[in-house]
């Protein structure tokens, strides 16, 4: 009951606080925003310390913390007694809680936010009402797409996130903030509509075949269908692919973002390469995968391919920007792909790598952020030909960068390590990806290097150089880095240590949790074609039929099995029913 | 067998695993001094401490393994018999590239030491209580880890004390950055020891990288001069490159292994991949028709040639004199650069089931040695004559690798790190009294001045040329003998090498040391002798430098023998090696003329020297006789030059093209899609303008189309 509370009150206080803020003096505001960041954050960590208690009452891997469920809108003949829609209907319910997989991220956003409402305090001196609350507004935005339950209560949260990030780049940008806006808003907003579409194809093909006379959205019915055939999935995966790629962002579909992270107030990019990225992704991980598997697997390989092309892509053209902001946003176009490289390796190892990515991303992006607007608002610019030398300067400020840009470039003992390692791992072992996309992701690792080393060159070492009139001290600012500033850091600072010593924290939650919502599901449709012995060993490690054998090389060629097995089905499943249904199902009944 | 028996060991394997812990505990407390402002002379405090500590340990390690070997040792058969059995039982455990079993008890238990758990390979129900479930934190207590944490420490303990005195101005103040250098230091050695005690290869990997973070920040530290901080960029990059096979092959080991081995066996262990390597021998990889050995071998190769800077990732230690003179010595000559060599002796069961990797080892060090001796001939910069050959020297060793004598490696890798860390202490000593001027043809004739360094930097030099009863001869003469059984030709290769090591460090020697007294401006007034924190650790390095040969060697003096005939091969050093994953190696018995072909050229090397440059000559001799030659190597090859057009302009070019595309290309893309609701949006706005008579025309038309339809259907109106 009270997590419950707690999970509500994550969603809807920073809404309130928001509408509140707008009645409060100007002189309040922050501090009070940053109060109500500070309270979602120990709600966020007290409801991640329920979630051990939750995993072993049962139902370990859907263990939900603080479950809600209401009916919200529904349209359809009503029970007279109990006021539910029981026939003819449709009911987008309001189900939250938060599981295994979303938890982490929400602890991660309930850090975030308050942080970045703590970083604005010296750079935001005009609307400042206005500017808290639609920080806090998109934070209810964040917070309500990990807790949904709902696919469509999902939807509705992922589509709000963008109208407070909309005014917060488009009003307190950077020069080009209008522009940026606008493509940021337009970009991902048409890529979602398709999604929409998805959405509600899924939803009324999943009354269809479950027989039920009452649509709904529900996660885990959706994610437990079987009889959608092959070509459906593939169709629907793409329709997901629209809205979650944009998001993610996926290459090609990632130009939006360098402008929009430019743009965006320090906050702004914080909180979108931080939380906001990890969206799609975790659109991916949670719906596209379980929900139409089948579709995953045959589009396993254009993903794998685009995930590496986005790693490369993107970490090059890190390498020739001038604006160091810039860079650091197309890191997150090549990190990203690392991201998605994991997950369509479809191994154990790389989902929960995966979401490692996600938060460790978060931590190290967002905290690069946090420097370069520390930067920025000493030196108005970010151009690397124009600043250098600055650990002479800044030498709090370079310690923190020196580590955020190693986490970044996974330096073993730090967080990125563990999930570029596990990642690129995964797809070298992947039987569905193979060992070329691993050799080829990898490069990562070293061109991460390259780039990364390249503008702490340009930034901290050699001479130092400042544009004129600079460092610009008169809004009270220290040369280096103040107790503000550093406390912003610090607790940052602390998690890319600690999870990189010990990831388990996340893990030991999280890899049940994949494998019960996740991997199963993709295991069974995998299995479907070949009976139940092959796929033990394809997805636990594998191998083992060799041993007893001779010598064979372990190296079996399964992308081949792969493609026909999924061929067959396909041909199969050519006359897949498309529109037969809609009004079946309404007849079905019980 | 290496701390099985906890009863008789001194420490429980738990104490020893604290090792890398202390400096770093040592390094975050000098960070607090930084955070706090505190006095930043007390900063080498906490991290000398924490390093003394360290190598407390490392020692009481190295001598409690002893103790249990010997116990379990003496007992069966005395030691000059086991040679021979062992060797031949090692010839047989080649064959079959399974060395511990071969190599009897040795590794019958397990010396892995498991801390806890590290990262999840994700769930698996089948397997989720084993122990391939997870990467752990392990560490690997056997005499290879023995001997390594054995000198690191020391030494690393030795470097310590002298940056006392070295990372100070005139007066006594420590320089700008004091704290900072100490608590970097302090991490480098914790990440070594990581690297050297790690059990999997994942923790290796850490410990590699960790090193290799160091060595950055390290060259780094005169971060204000663009050279170090382009030279750090470019330690850091060009590591990464070798790191990045290295990554491929753990990915390829991992998969290659799981084919072989026992549920509940994590292929990542070294146990395990020790019990298991020779399976790859035979087995195809599926990649350019390599045995899965060979293709594992050379990716984890890349890794070694990256680390240990070899040809063709050499091109970075040069540069990496950028640092202070001490790092140079510890990180860039004495340990870091040597863990290439001890990865791949490390993985010895892999590398002894490719012949194809060996040769290849084999090749790309000597072309390696023979390329850097040239180079470091026609140099003038103190340090990277220093740094040329200590990239010859590890050459040495990865052919000694490649020759499958990984003991005489690890034996040359040990003798090496007292002198080559005495010869660069020696070499920061003087510049530290030149004012930073390290050109050796700015000054000469400096023995009047710095009487202590030079006697110290006769010992090194002579070490390092392999001068006869010191350190590097009897380790050096080793490897050649293992070429030599190899292919004679290698032999040869690397006895010109050897000549012209000996030539090239005396030449240095001379100018610096010999010769009328020359100083350069910068040296000021009154330059003297550094002071006693520095000469110490220096007499310390020196004496490791004549006596560390002689664990290698055995005596037997038998009446009759004449002169090096009382020295046989194959002493304390290779029998204590030998408990480890390692083995017995076959020592070369190659005969005693070797030891005296290779006494005549080191002497032939130093004498040529002395006769050429032995009053330090103003103008270079060898350039006027060699002429083109001298300068190409003097200009290194060009490599960098070859390096820069070939890899980096076209890469950064990519990188201008695809940011091009980006704008115009992708987005173009995507805005032409954009285009077309909006091209659509207008043809038809230009429908609805409100001009009455477009609307009529409108309807005139359509209405007469209606009536062209209808007729055209054939159906009657109405």
């Amino acid at each position: 009951m009270l997590d419950a509370f707690g999970v509500n009150l994550l969603i809807f206080l920073p809404l309130l606080a928001a509408v509140i803020i707008c009645f409060m003096p100007e002189r309040l505001v922050s501090r009070f925003a940053l109060a109500i960041g500070g309270v979602t954050f120990v709600v966020a960590l007290g409801l991640w310390l329920r979630l051990p208690a939750a995993m072993a009452a049962g139902d370990e891997g859907w263990a939900l913390v603080g479950e809600c469920q209401a009916e919200w809108i529904a349209v359809g003949e009503k029970d007279p007694d109990t006021g539910r829609v029981i026939n003819n209907g449709v009911v987008l319910s309001y189900h939250v809680g938060f599981d295994a997989i979303s938890l982490p991220l929400v602890v991660l956003t309930g850090l975030l936010v308050p942080l970045s409402v703590w970083c604005s305090f010296n750079a935001i001196r005009t609307r400042q009402r206005e500017y808290y609350a639609w920080l806090l507004a998109l934070t209810t935005g964040m917070f309500g797409v990990f807790a949904a339950r709902d696919l469509l209560l999902f939807y509705i949260f992922f589509e709000f996130t963008l109208v407070p990030l909309y005014f917060l780049i488009g009003i307190w940008g950077g020069p080009e903030r209008r522009w940026a806006a606008t493509k940021f808003f337009i970009y991902t907003f048409v890529g979602s509509v398709l999604t929409f579409a998805g959405i509600m194809y899924l939803a009324i093909r999943a009354a269809q075949i479950e027989h039920l006379s009452v649509i709904t959205f529900d996660l885990r019915l959706l994610s437990a269908l079987t009889e959608l055939t092959t070509a459906e999935q593939s169709l629907l995966f793409i329709a997901f692919f629209c809205g979650f790629a944009i998001k993610v962002p996926f290459f090609p579909l990632h130009t939006w973002l360098p402008l929009a992270h430019t743009e965006a107030p320090t906050a702004g990019s914080v909180l979108l390469a931080g939380v906001l990225l990890k969206l799609g992704t975790y659109g991916f991980l949670r719906f596209s995968l379980p929900m139409v598997p089948e579709g995953a697997l045959a589009w396993a390989h254009p993903m794998g391919v685009l995930a590496i092309a986005g790693i490369i892509y993107g970490a090059l053209c890190c390498w020739v920007q001038r604006d160091v902001k810039k860079l650091v946003a197309y890191s997150s176009v090549s990190h990203l792909g690392f991201c998605m490289l994991g997950m369509f390796s479809l191994l154990p190892i790389g989902l929960s790598g995966s979401v490692l990515y996600m938060i460790n991303h978060g931590i190290s992006t967002g905290a690069l952020f946090l420097v370069v607007g520390m930067i920025y608002e000493r030196y108005h610019t970010r151009d690397l030909e124009q600043i250098g030398g600055l650990a002479r300067k800044m030498p709090i400020m370079a310690f923190f960068f020196v580590l955020f840009v190693l986490s970044s470039i996974g330096l073993p003992g730090l967080n990125g390590f563990v999930s570029e390692f596990t990642v690129l791992f995964a797809a070298y072992n992947s039987e569905i990806l193979g060992r070329w996309y691993g050799v080829l992701g990898a490069t990562g690792i070293l061109l991460g290097a390259i780039y990364m080393l390249y503008a702490v060159g340009k930034v901290l070492f050699g001479p130092v150089k400042e544009p004129e009139g600079t460092p610009d001290l008169s809004t009270g600012l220290k040369p280096d880095l103040n107790a503000r500033e550093i406390a912003i850091l610090t607790p940052l600072a602390i998690l890319v240590v600690l999870l990189g010593v010990a990831p388990r924290i996340i893990t030991d939650t999280l890899d049940p949790a994949l494998e019960v919502q996740v991997l199963a599901r993709v295991r069974n449709v995998a299995d479907s074609g070949e009976g139940v012995t092959g796929v033990a060993h394809r997805f636990s490690g594998g191998g083992h039929e060799f041993l007893d054998g001779s010598d064979t090389p372990t190296d079996p060629p399964p992308l081949k099995r792969w493609a026909t097995q999924i061929d067959d089905n396909s041909l199969a499943d050519e006359d897949a029913p498309l529109a037969a249904g809609d009004t079946q199902f309404i007849e079905g009944g019980h | 067998m290496p701390l099985a028996d906890v009863t008789t060991s001194y420490l429980s394997p738990g104490v020893y695993s604290t090792l890398p812990l202390w400096p770093l505990l040592g390094a975050i407390l000098a960070g607090i001094l930084i955070a706090l402002r505190a006095k930043a002379q007390w900063a080498h405090w906490p991290v000398v401490l924490g390093v003394l500590v360290s190598a407390a340990l490392g020692v009481t390690f190295f001598f409690d393994l002893e103790k249990q070997h010997g116990a379990g040792h003496e007992a069966d058969e005395p030691v000059a018999a086991n040679v021979e059995h062992d060797a031949t039982a090692h010839e047989h455990s080649l064959e079959t590239g399974h060395g511990e079993h071969a190599a009897g008890d040795h590794l019958e238990h397990n010396p892995t030491y498991e801390v806890y758990d590290w990262i999840s390979l994700g769930a698996e129900e089948s397997l989720s209580e084993a122990n391939d479930h997870w990467l752990t934190v392990s560490f690997y207590f056997d005499g290879l880890t023995g001997i390594m944490l054995l000198f690191f420490t020391v030494v690393s303990l030795l470097i310590m004390i002298y940056s006392i005195g070295y990372m100070r101005d005139h007066h006594g103040h420590p320089e700008r950055g004091y704290e900072r250098f100490f608590a970097f230091m302090g991490v480098f050695v914790f990440s070594m020891a990581m690297l050297v005690m790690a059990g999997n290869f994942v923790l290796l990997y850490l410990g590699w990288e960790l090193v290799g973070l160091c060595s950055y920040l390290l060259i780094g530290f005169y971060y204000k001069r663009p050279s170090a901080a382009a030279a750090a960029k470019k330690a850091f990059i060009v590591n990464r490159i070798g790191d990045f096979g290295f990554a491929l092959g753990i990915f390829a080991l991992y998969m290659f292994l799981r084919g072989y081995i026992q549920p509940g066996e994590n292929p990542l262990d070294y146990a395990v991949v020790f019990k298991y390597a020779h399976h790859m021998a035979a087995a195809p990889s599926g990649f350019l028709g390599m045995s899965q050995a060979t293709l594992v071998g050379l990716l984890l190769m890349c890794g070694a040639l990256g680390k240990s800077a070899q040809f063709p990732l050499y091109v970075w230690l040069p540069d990496a004199m950028e640092g202070p003179s001490p790092v140079s010595a510890l990180i860039h000559a004495a340990t870091m650069v040597t863990a290439g060599i001890y990865m791949v002796a490390r993985c010895m069961p892999i590398f002894a089931a490719s012949q194809v990797a060996l040769d290849v080892i084999i090749t790309l060090g000597v072309i390696g040695a023979m390329l850097t001796a040239t180079m470091a001939m026609a140099q003038y910069d103190m340090k990277r004559i220093l740094a040329y050959s200590t990239i010859s020297q590890l050459a040495y060793m990865f052919v000694a690798l490649g020759c499958a004598a990984p003991d005489s490696a690890i034996f040359h890798v040990f003798t090496h790190s007292w002198f080559k860390a005495l010869l660069f202490l020696g070499a920061g000593s003087v510049m530290h009294q030149m004012g930073g001027i390290i050109d050796i043809r700015k000054f000469s004739g400096l023995r009047h001045i710095l009487p202590k360094t030079y006697a110290v930097m006769w010992v090194g030099c002579l070490a390092l040329a392999g001068f006869p009863l010191f350190a590097g001869f009897w380790s050096k003469d080793e490897i050649v003998h293992a070429a030599f059984e190899r292919h004679t030709l290698v032999g040869v290769l690397l006895l010109i090498t050897a000549f012209l090591t000996a030539y090239y460090t005396f030449r240095m020697f001379f100018m610096c040391f010999h010769g009328k007294l020359k100083l350069p401006a910068e040296a000021g007034e009154h330059p003297h002798e550094s002071p006693r924190v520095m000469i110490w650790p220096l007499y310390v390095l020196a004496l490791g430098a004549i006596f560390t040969g002689y664990l290698g060697v055995s005596f037997h003096g038998a009446v009759g023998e004449k002169f090096l005939g009382i020295f046989k091969p194959h002493g304390f050093f290779h029998h204590y090696i030998a408990q480890s994953s390692l083995g017995h190696t076959p020592h070369a018995a190659g005969g005693m003329w070797l030891m005296y072909v290779s006494m005549v050229v080191a002497l032939a090397g130093i004498g040529l020297a002395w006769l050429r440059y032995g009053k330090a000559p103003e103008e270079e001799p060898d350039r006027k006789l060699l002429g083109f030659v001298w300068d190409l190597w003097n200009a290194k090859y060009c490599v960098d030059e070859v390096y820069d057009y070939v890899f980096v302009r076209p890469l950064r070019g990519l990188g201008r093209f695809f940011f091009g595309t980006d704008n115009y290309g992708v987005d173009g893309i995507i805005w032409f899609v954009a285009a077309v609701p909006r091209g659509a949006g207008y043809f038809l706005h230009l429908l609805q303008r409100g001009v009455l008579q477009t609307y009529a025309l409108c309807m005139v038309i359509g209405v007469a189309l209606l009536l062209l339809l209808w007729s055209w259907l054939d159906k009657p109106i109405g």
